[in-house]
Formats: structure tokens, C-alpha cells, sequence
């Protein structure tokens, strides 16, 4: 069990606090039970009785969420509709005691990890919480990873982003230096502070880091006199 | 005959036989009943006052005519060859005893009379004396009363009753047990005299004979009529269901039962075969119920399931890891794993009493203690759908007696009801209300109140009407189940919207009352 303790956190270095595995059921005997159980392995449990308190409580923490379909007044499957307007990324699990499969084709179009039929078998749910927490993990990285992107583009000036936008097109220097009529001198200084500043080791990385964050580069027409 | 006679003697003689003569001509006339007297030819010499009113004919008319003419010629014929046959052999077919005969009037009717002849033999040779008794009016009364009595005869029969009049211990000639009752008991009609003191001792069924004596003397102390049923036995063994309604008397040490018995077999059969077939209707709506509510019960049934596996998994791990060891968490498992297991088959016996195809066991019970179990096995639709339950119990109430299963099959209905109401109306407020209270006729009401989309006003007479529905998924049993049951509890059900909005339906059931059994 130590190795999912190792595993449960993949990434030291974008995230900081330690994931949590949220269970939200109206049934205390349920949520007591499934609390031990998922403890009993090493992980961080916050239990809630209603989908309303668990969204009071939700502070984007790392982890991922064992959720019951069936509760009165927010149902599991509302939660998700919420989740996801909220644009929060936690893997979702669910767990029912009489899936129907409309029930089970919308949670999963909604991006949950699996749909589990209640009673549990342990290995079973604790296999899809390993899952969804590297799932977790991962999203979380990349998300950080768009960050840096775009906090990294938002230092380059207008004409830096001109030049890169021609650059990830493939076009060569000279070529860039005739459409925005400038020197290839320019172009080539202008090219080495894109790289710098995107932090980028190769073209193809520039190229991968603006397709990532799914860049729009404003180029303005040219303009000639 | 003839003598010698001294003159004087002969003058006595002959004034004695004139006044002899004129007392019996007296006689005749003032006789009732019509007398004719005839020869031993049949000539009538006499023919009195009664006979000529009764025939038609005066005396100078018939005298000296053969009989024959007062009679029909069927019995003409017959009566010349009686009185040759007698003639010739002396045996005498109507003299000294009297029959019933036709005789025929003047005007060539006929009419019933009762003639009796006597022989008279005189001086000068044999006369007969008829005397006849006119039974024309008899015979109408007769008539008429064996006609009423076919008629009543016949009015039992198709009503399977029978009279009786009869007295505890009696004599002879004192009991009247009319033939149909005699047909119900199957036996012979000829046996009503010895049956009267059997018919509420030997006949009854031995299970109920106490209670037919005990009631009997009862009716008797108090003076009131005695109206009961209970079971017979026929000879060859079969039984029968009879109501006895009679008025009962004492008189010094003897009893007198008047009154009628009727024969309920077949009723009682058809009663019970409704009976059965409302029970068939009602369990097959508990199924679609059951159907139903099976979604919810799934629900309930798998979070204690959920909750035993989990625990028990959870110890297990505990269990492999020596460092985790925790005693007091593990015995505190333990005890969880035990509870929820109870609750599960808490669950499961809710769900068999609900399921459970039995016969109607009527109970005394508590209004008020059904509507709380009630309201346990309707919490968890009403929590799914996000629906309070509230309770106004009035304190007090007096017992009811119930079929407790079918009653609470009735509430679960109507709280279901209001929870889809409630949730068709899409806002509004989220509860149903329950109240219990004595009404002004004094019976026990029950009312479930909601704030739903209310009854269509046009559809209200086809609620209870078996399988119409206004719902996508209903079987529409539901009400008209409803309705039977309390209508053999002997309860109605209304229903009303609210002004405020939502709709209201109540119940009643009567309250039982003390003694009626």
C-alpha cells in the first residue's frame, strides 16, 4: 500500500498540498464505512451529507471525488453539471445502488472515471481512486503547464508575438522579414527573445507550447507603404 | 206390519200419526241443511225448503222425478247402479256415512255438497233420507287459502326462507315449521313436529350451538328481537349458513320462537367470493406498488449493504497490518457492521409485509400508530424527492378496526400520489401533510394534504375508475384499489383542491364500536 502513498502524489513539484479523496453520501453508515476503508490505505478522506455542503467546502484542493447518484435535494449527477460549470477539474466516481444506463451514459459523458455499482468491492474502488487521483494529478500538471505558458506570452511584446506566430507557421527568417518589413537582423533578434522569454529549447517546443494553450496570434495585416 | 186394532185405539193411533206426520213436515222445513227423501226407486216424495232454495226447483216440480235430476249425469249413472248393487247385495256404499259429492242446480250448475244418507223403513217400504250440506262457500275459503298458501310456499322457496312458529318444549299440534324451512333443513315435511325443539339444539353446528342458545335466552330476557346467523347441519351432513330473525317469548318455563329463517349459503358464497376477488385486485396492486417503489427499496437496501461491506473490508486491511491494529476501532466496526445488518433486514421486513398475499385479518388499532409506521416506509421516496412529511395526529382518538396492511396501502398510495403531485408542480412548497382528527359524524378522518399541481377539476368521477392515470408511469389501480379497500372497511374517501393550490384527500373509517363483533 505504501506504493499508492507514492503514487498518490506523482508530482511534488505543481502540487503542494497532499490530494484528498472527497466522498459526499446522504447515508452516515456509508460514508463512515467507506471513510475507514479508503484511510485504511493512506489517503486523506473529507466526507460529506449533501452535494450542497461538499460545493460550501470545495476549495479546488487536489484529489478526487467518490460520489453517491441518488440524494435528495442536489443529486450526484447535478453536482457534476455544477463541477463542470465551475470549470473544476476533480476526477468524479460514482457509486449507485441501481444504476440505469441513461443514469450511467450521462455521468460518464460527463467525464466521470467510472460508474460503480453499490456494494463496493474494495479493490475495485480503491483501483479507480488510484485512478482518478493520477488523473487528478496529471490534469493538475498540465493545467499548470498552460499557466506558465500563458503567463509566459503575456511577457512577450507585440511585435515579439508577431514574429512568433510566423515562426510556429514555419516560415524562415527571411521570409518573416519581408511580410513584416523589417531586416532579417531584426527578425533574428526578435526570434531569440521568444525563445528566451517562452523559455523554449527547440522550435518544436515553442511549436507544442503555443498548440497546447491553443494561442490565437492576433497578426496584424500587413502593412505596407 | 199389519195388526188388528181396536177403533179407538186405531183413532189414537191415526191422530198421533198426523201429528207425527205434521212435527216431522216441521222438522224438515226448519232443517239448514236441504233433505230430500226418496223411495226405494229413487222418486222424491220430499224435498224441503233448504233443498228447493239450494237446487232451484220447487217441490211440485221435483216430486215424484227420479233423483237423478239434483245430480251431474256422470254421477247419475253411477248413483242408479248404487242402487241396484244395493238392492241386490246390501252393501252399502254411502248410506250411514256420507261423502262429498257434486250436485247439480236448477239451472243445470253444479256445486260441492256434503251428502249423507240414511235408510228408513216404514209401513209401507224403504225410504232413503238424504241430507245435504251445501260446501260451495267452504270450498272458496279453501280455495282461496290453499292459494295464499302456495303463493307464500312459493315466495319462500324462491327466497330460500321458511316461517316457523314454535314453542321450547312443546306439545303436538303446537309447532309450525313452514315446509321450506322444513326443504332448508332437508328434511321431510312430515317431520316438522319432531324437528321444532331441534331447530336451535341438534340442527345447529356444534361450533355455534352455544353461541345460538346464549343469544336466544338473551333475546328473551331482554325482550328483543333476535336477529343472528349461524350454521346448520343437515342430516347428511352438509351445511348450510342460515339467519334466523324471530321475536322470542317466555312463559312460565317454555319458550316461543316466531319468526323466519333464511338460507344465506349462496349470498354468503357470492359475499365471500367478492371478498376473495377484491383481495386478488388488492394484492396485485400491492405488486405494481412494490413494482414501483422497488427503485427506492433497492436504494435502501444497498446502503447498509454498502456501508457491511465497506466496514468489513476496511477491518480486514486493518487486520493485515499489525502497525494499524487498533482494537477499540476494530470492536467499534464491529458493532457498525452488526447495526447495519439490522437495518437491512428491517428493510426486507418492510418490504415482505408489503409483498405478503394473506387473507384480511382485521384488528384493532391505532389511526394514528399506522400513519407513523407508515410514514418510516414513505420517508425515503419523500427524501429522494426532496418532499417534508408533517404529522398533525389528534390525541385521543378512539381504536379503529382495521385490516392494517391494506389501510397503510391506502396512505402509502396517497403519499405517493403527493409526492408526484409535488413534484409536478415544479415549486411551491416542498410538504405533504398528514393529519388524523375525529370528524363531526365521528369517525376517524385521515387527510393528506399537498402543495402539488392539484386534481383536474373535469376528471375528478374517473379518479377511482381501475387503470385510468394521469401520470406517464402509472398503473392507475392505485385509487381505484384504494376504494375498495375502504369501502369494505366501511370508510369513503373525498377529494378536494385547495384554494391555496394542491389537493387534499381524505378518508374515514368508522370507529369501532364496543361489543360489535
Amino acid at each position: 500500500m505504501s506504493e499508492l502513498r507514492q503514487g498518490s502524489n506523482p508530482n511534488a513539484a505543481t502540487a503542494t498540498t497532499p490530494p484528498c479523496v472527497f466522498i459526499v453520501d446522504d447515508d452516515e453508515p456509508v460514508r463512515d464505512s467507506l471513510s475507514l476503508l479508503i484511510r485504511s490505505v493512506g489517503y486523506e478522506v473529507a466526507a460529506f451529507s449533501s452535494a450542497i455542503d461538499f460545493l460550501d467546502a470545495y476549495d479546488d484542493r487536489p484529489g478526487c471525488l467518490v460520489l453517491d447518484v441518488r440524494m435528495p435535494q442536489m443529486s450526484g449527477l447535478d453536482l457534476q453539471e455544477e463541477l463542470i460549470e465551475r470549470r473544476a477539474i476533480l476526477p468524479i466516481i460514482f457509486m449507485t445502488g441501481h444504476g440505469d444506463v441513461p443514469m450511467a451514459v450521462q455521468a460518464m459523458r460527463g467525464g466521470a472515471v467510472d460508474f460503480l455499482q453499490k456494494p463496493l468491492r474494495d479493490q475495485d474502488l480503491l483501483d479507480r481512486i488510484n485512478e482518478a487521483l493520477r488523473m487528478d494529478a496529471r490534469n493538475r500538471e498540465l493545467l499548470a503547464q498552460k499557466q506558465e505558458t500563458a503567463r509566459r506570452l503575456q511577457q512577450l511584446t507585440a511585435r515579439e508575438r508577431e514574429v512568433m506566430a510566423l515562426v510556429a507557421a514555419g516560415k524562415a527568417n527571411k521570409v518573416i522579414a519581408y511580410e513584416l518589413d523589417v531586416s532579417q537582423r531584426t527578425v533574428e533578434i526578435h526570434r531569440a527573445r521568444v525563445m528566451e522569454k517562452m523559455r523554449a529549447t527547440s522550435l518544436a517546443h515553442l511549436v507544442r507550447m503555443v498548440v497546447d494553450v491553443d494561442w490565437q496570434p492576433q497578426v496584424q495585416p500587413p502593412d505596407k507603404p | 206390519m199389519s195388526s188388528v186394532r181396536t177403533p179407538d185405539r186405531q183413532t189414537a193411533d191415526e191422530l198421533r200419526a198426523v201429528d207425527a206426520e205434521l212435527k216431522f213436515k216441521a222438522c224438515l222445513e226448519a232443517a239448514v241443511d236441504a233433505v230430500v227423501v226418496i223411495d226405494e226407486n229413487g222418486l222424491i216424495e220430499e224435498f224441503n225448503n233448504a233443498a228447493q232454495r239450494m237446487f232451484g226447483y220447487s217441490f211440485q216440480e221435483v216430486a215424484g222425478l227420479n233423483v237423478r235430476v239434483l245430480m251431474p249425469s256422470h254421477d247419475a249413472d253411477r248413483h242408479d247402479r248404487y242402487m241396484a248393487g244395493y238392492h241386490e247385495t246390501g252393501t252399502a256404499k254411502i248410506i250411514g256415512i256420507g261423502r262429498e259429492v257434486k250436485a247439480r242446480r236448477r239451472d243445470g250448475s253444479t256445486f260441492p255438497v256434503k251428502l249423507s244418507v240414511g235408510e228408513a223403513v216404514m209401513p209401507d217400504g224403504i225410504r232413503y233420507v238424504g241430507v245435504i250440506h251445501d260446501l260451495s262457500e267452504e270450498r272458496a275459503t279453501e280455495d282461496a287459502l290453499r292459494r295464499s298458501e302456495a303463493a307464500l310456499q312459493a315466495a319462500q322457496e324462491v327466497a330460500r326462507i321458511g316461517n316457523f312458529d314454535l314453542q321450547i318444549p312443546g306439545g303436538r299440534g303446537e309447532q309450525v315449521l313452514a315446509p321450506q324451512l322444513m326443504k332448508i333443513l332437508g328434511l321431510p315435511v312430515s317431520l316438522a313436529e319432531e324437528t321444532a325443539e331441534r331447530l336451535f339444539g341438534e340442527m345447529v353446528h356444534p361450533d355455534d350451538r352455544d353461541r345460538v342458545r346464549r343469544e336466544i335466552e338473551a333475546a328473551a330476557d331482554r325482550g328483543e328481537k333476535l336477529d343472528l346467523q349461524y350454521r346448520i347441519q343437515r342430516p347428511a351432513g352438509e351445511v348450510r349458513t342460515v339467519q334466523v330473525m324471530a321475536r322470542v317469548t317466555r312463559t312460565v318455563g317454555r319458550l316461543r320462537l316466531v319468526g323466519v329463517l333464511h338460507d344465506i349459503t349462496e349470498s354468503r358464497r357470492a359475499e365471500e367470493e367478492a371478498r376473495q376477488a377484491r383481495e386478488r385486485l388488492t394484492h396485485v396492486g400491492r405488486l405494481s406498488t412494490m413494482g414501483e417503489m422497488a427503485s427506492g427499496l433497492a436504494h435502501e437496501l444497498n446502503q447498509p449493504l454498502t456501508a457491511i461491506t465497506a466496514y468489513a473490508q476496511a477491518a480486514t486491511r486493518m487486520c493485515e497490518n499489525e502497525a494499524a491494529m487498533d482494537s477499540g476501532e476494530l470492536r467499534r466496526i464491529l458493532d457498525s457492521i452488526a447495526s447495519q445488518a439490522l437495518r437491512a433486514g428491517n428493510v426486507i421486513a418492510r418490504m415482505r409485509d408489503l409483498v405478503r398475499n394473506r387473507q384480511t385479518e382485521r384488528e384493532v388499532a391505532d389511526c394514528n400508530s399506522l400513519v407513523t409506521s407508515l410514514v418510516t416506509l414513505a420517508e425515503p421516496d419523500a427524501r429522494a424527492a426532496d418532499v417534508a412529511l408533517r404529522l398533525e395526529l389528534a390525541e385521543g382518538l378512539p381504536p379503529v378496526e382495521v385490516d392494517q396492511v391494506q389501510i397503510q396501502q391506502v396512505l402509502l398510495n396517497l403519499v405517493r400520489n403527493a409526492i408526484d403531485a409535488t413534484l409536478a408542480a415544479d415549486g411551491g412548497v416542498r410538504e405533504i401533510l398528514i393529519r388524523t382528527r375525529l370528524n363531526d359524524s365521528r369517525d376517524v378522518e385521515v387527510s393528506v394534504a399537498d402543495h402539488g399541481c392539484g386534481l383536474p377539476h373535469t376528471e375528478l368521477e374517473k379518479l377511482c375508475t381501475p387503470f385510468y392515470t394521469t401520470k406517464r408511469e402509472g398503473t392507475g389501480l392505485g385509487l381505484s384499489i384504494s376504494m375498495s379497500i375502504l369501502r369494505a372497511h366501511g370508510g369513503t374517501m373525498n377529494f378536494a383542491n385547495n384554494p391555496e393550490g394542491g389537493a387534499t384527500v381524505t378518508f374515514t373509517l368508522p370507529v369501532k364500536v364496543d361489543g360489535q363483533e
